[in-house]
């Protein structure tokens, strides 16, 4: 009976690259030298919109390897991918409150794989990921993990892009003994650290710290705190209230609505009244943009500050000019341009924006860097591991070193996210876009 | 917590429960006429706030942009009775309630489809500072929302009262077969009905934009408060605005007087008042008598 349901819920994103692999090397190298900038593009519209049920298909024009010439990898001379595919599985919230999340998300995973395959694959065979839609749901986040682990024989399973899904999907991981590597923020998904579970974006303890840094160096004491019901606000508004406490500040105001909240007047006029310096929303969906609406029709006047969730252009877009000044924490990747030269996740983030750029027509965000290390982490254990999941999983506990763009993964047994503090950077909203705060 | 801040939740409750009544009336009207609970009620909102947030976009005059929404909505209800209801005529009400369900989920899948998963701005009709009343803010879009709504229920009692077909549909409310035999035409007021909803609806949902956000699932909650409202006010058209006023007034003062962190609750209170009512008052605060309607 879950077979029809899950059916309706799915979006199958099966993408066949053994086909696609075959056409591509007889067409691209007669035509690709002449003209390389005027690669034919896929219409980047079935990949921006939300609803597209069924994935861009790459089609062979789309990858004469124009886009990732430019890598040192396949520059080098490589064998095409054979035998059967390596199949890794993803649930993303492609629809529902998390889509500005799972879209970009989903866009990576087709665009690396296809980079991936025409480097040679992995250990020699063809790579698959197999995503699906939880469409932000939590029950549906689990029947996938259950549909990819049993139906797909996936090695391992990538997501889901919200904390609440996340952690719903962590017991049939374990379970069924499949790596999992989360793309959601919430630090419960990996502390008490879980066999099974590993993730990429940086927690919303190392988010937050960064705020807490700059509160003690602005003198500011008195804090607020407006969170949604959701999985991400409530574990988000716990290491808030712990790390206030620890670093002796003073909750003065901590208030929460239901994702589906059109209004958030009444608790902003209370923290408000509780003289809070400093408010700091933390929640996903269009919360964040109400919120900062609804904060300056108050003409509220202390800095507001959002969670790494709303650093898009997104945000921007749909907040209008009530954006300007607000300040978020959220990874280099964004502004990856605004970096310093030699910084590690500078040249990495470029590299991938060019052909994310020229294939889906946007830039890279956040999100984008947790799909693509979250894949990385996963194929570069199997070229050590081969396709098995027990020694996949000890392989990914064992990446040391590996840079990729949310920062350089130092895993270990006890840390199954192995990044540091410089991993989150502080952002502020400038002139219509997000800026790094000096 | 000092006067002015109740003075102040009072308004901003006033404020959603103005749009709550909007809804309200949109489940009245549709309910009265014929016996559906249209659950896509809180979707026309939605459309009505998208198109509008839309062609403001795309350079459109507001005036001009939000009139085009409400007929766009009003049609789309309209199509919704011609299109699926009517052709359903002969099933169940229970039946036609979950064809409404459908077209709830099918309205919201065709707007992630048109304008995608964020939300779409819509700026504030006038600019400008919040004025101060009592010690408390009154924003000058809460004035809009106020006077909007205001207008809207004046003019709708004004149709009910005064012209023939306002006349006809409270009619057929009454007694739908009475009113065919004095020769009225009951499937083009259920029509009508649908068209009326949407317009309402539309006109709630636009309203509300500039401080919530126009997005695809905007609906959802607002449909289901404006249906908690519409069964306070005992499914009357008059309740319903009493029913939304009450409701958007108990809900923001339980957030804002209860202790921190209680506003996650708010969808809670407005259902323990629900069910309270129905177990105490089941005909509304007015005391109608349950399961009818009336314009």
């Amino acid at each position: 009976m879950w077979g029809s349901s899950a059916a309706l819920r799915i979006i199958p994103a099966v993408v066949l690259l053994a086909t696609a692999c075959q056409a591509a090397p007889t067409a691209a190298p007669t035509t690709a030298p002449a003209k390389p900038t005027e690669a034919p593009k896929p219409a980047p519209s079935p990949a921006a919109s939300p609803a597209a049920s069924p994935s861009p298909s790459p089609s062979p024009a789309a990858k004469p390897g124009a886009g990732p010439a430019a890598s040192p990898a396949a520059a080098a001379p490589v064998g095409k991918p054979s035998g059967e595919p390596i199949k890794i599985g993803a649930t993303l919230s492609i629809t529902g409150n998390n889509a500005p999340l799972g879209i970009p998300e989903r866009d990576t995973l087709l665009l690396l794989q296809d980079q991936i395959n025409d480097r040679g694959g992995v250990a020699g065979r063809p790579l698959q990921v197999v995503i699906l839609d939880d469409e932000s749901k939590d029950d549906a986040a689990v029947a996938n993990t259950k549909r990819l682990i049993q139906d797909e024989r996936v090695l391992g399973v990538i997501g889901s892009s919200g904390s609440g899904p996340s952690l719903a999907m962590i017991p049939t991981a374990e379970e069924s003994q499949t790596p999992l590597i989360s793309l959601a923020a919430a630090i419960a998904i990996i502390d008490p650290p879980k066999k099974w579970v590993f993730k990429t974006p940086p927690t919303d303890v190392l988010f937050q710290q960064e705020f807490f840094d700059a509160w003690k160096e602005q003198g500011i004491k008195r804090l607020g705190l407006i969170h949604d019901t959701g999985g991400f606000g409530v574990t988000g508004r716990a290491v808030f209230e712990k790390l206030a406490k620890e670093q002796g500040f003073e909750v003065v105001a901590v208030e929460s609505y239901e994702p589906t909240a059109t209004d958030l007047k009444t608790q902003l006029t209370k923290i408000e009244a509780a003289r809070a310096e400093a408010i700091l929303n933390w929640g996903t969906g269009p919360g964040p943009v109400i919120f900062v609406k609804n904060a300056r029709e108050l003409d509220i006047k202390v800095p507001i500050f959002v969670s790494g969730g709303s650093v898009n252009q997104a945000f921007i877009t749909n907040a209008g000019k009530d954006a300007e000044g607000v300040i978020a924490s959220g990874g280099p990747p964004v502004v990856f341009d605004q970096l310093p030269e030699g910084h590690p996740q500078k040249a990495i983030s470029a590299e991938f924006n060019r052909a994310y750029r020229e294939r889906f027509n946007k830039d890279i965000d956040q999100f984008a860097a947790h799909a693509h290390d979250a894949l990385l982490l996963f194929t570069n254990a199997i070229e050590r591991a081969g396709p098995d999941k027990a020694r996949i999983r000890d392989e990914i506990e064992n990446t040391r070193g590996f840079v990729g763009m949310d920062g350089i993964f130092n895993m270990s047994p006890t840390d199954h996210l192995g990044l540091g503090k410089g991993a989150v950077v502080l952002l502020v909203v400038k002139d219509g876009a997000w800026r790094l705060l000096k | 917590m000092e006067p002015q801040h109740l003075v102040q939740f009072a308004i901003f409750g006033l404020n959603i429960g103005a749009i709550y009544a909007l809804i309200a009336l949109g489940f009245v009207a549709v309910f009265s006429i014929t016996g559906i609970i249209n659950f896509a009620q809180g979707e026309f909102a939605m459309l009505g706030a998208m198109i509008a947030a839309w062609l403001v976009r795309a350079e459109w005059p507001l005036p001009v942009a939000g009139l085009v929404a409400v007929l766009a909505v009003a049609a789309v209800g309209a199509l919704l009775e011609l299109g699926v209801i009517r052709p359903a005529g002969s099933a169940s009400i229970v039946t036609l309630i979950i064809i409404t369900i459908g077209a709830s989920v099918l309205f919201k899948g065709l707007a992630v489809m048109a304008w995608g998963p964020d939300p779409v701005r819509l700026p504030p009709f006038t600019a400008g500072p919040p004025l101060r009343v009592l010690g408390a803010r009154l924003l000058p879009q809460d004035l809009w929302v106020l006077g909007t709504t205001a207008v809207v229920v004046v003019g709708l009692s004004l149709f009910f009262r005064r012209t023939l077909q306002g006349k006809a549909m409270r009619a057929v409310a009454m007694n739908r077969y009475a009113a065919r035999l004095m020769g009225i035409d009951a499937r083009r007021t259920s029509t009508a009905a649908f068209a009326l909803a949407g317009g309402l609806g539309a006109i709630g949902g636009i309203v509300i934009a500039p401080s919530a956000s126009a997005y695809w699932d905007m609906g959802t909650g607002l449909g289901l408060k404006g249906f908690v409202a519409a069964i306070l006010g005992g499914m009357g058209a008059g309740g319903a605005v009493l029913g939304g006023l009450v409701l958007g007034v108990v809900e923001e003062l339980c957030a804002g007087l209860a202790p921190s962190g209680f506003g996650g609750y708010k969808d809670a209170v407005a259902f323990v008042i629900l069910l309270g009512m129905l177990f105490f008052r089941p005909g509304g605060f007015l005391g109608r008598v349950p399961g009818r309607g009336g314009l």
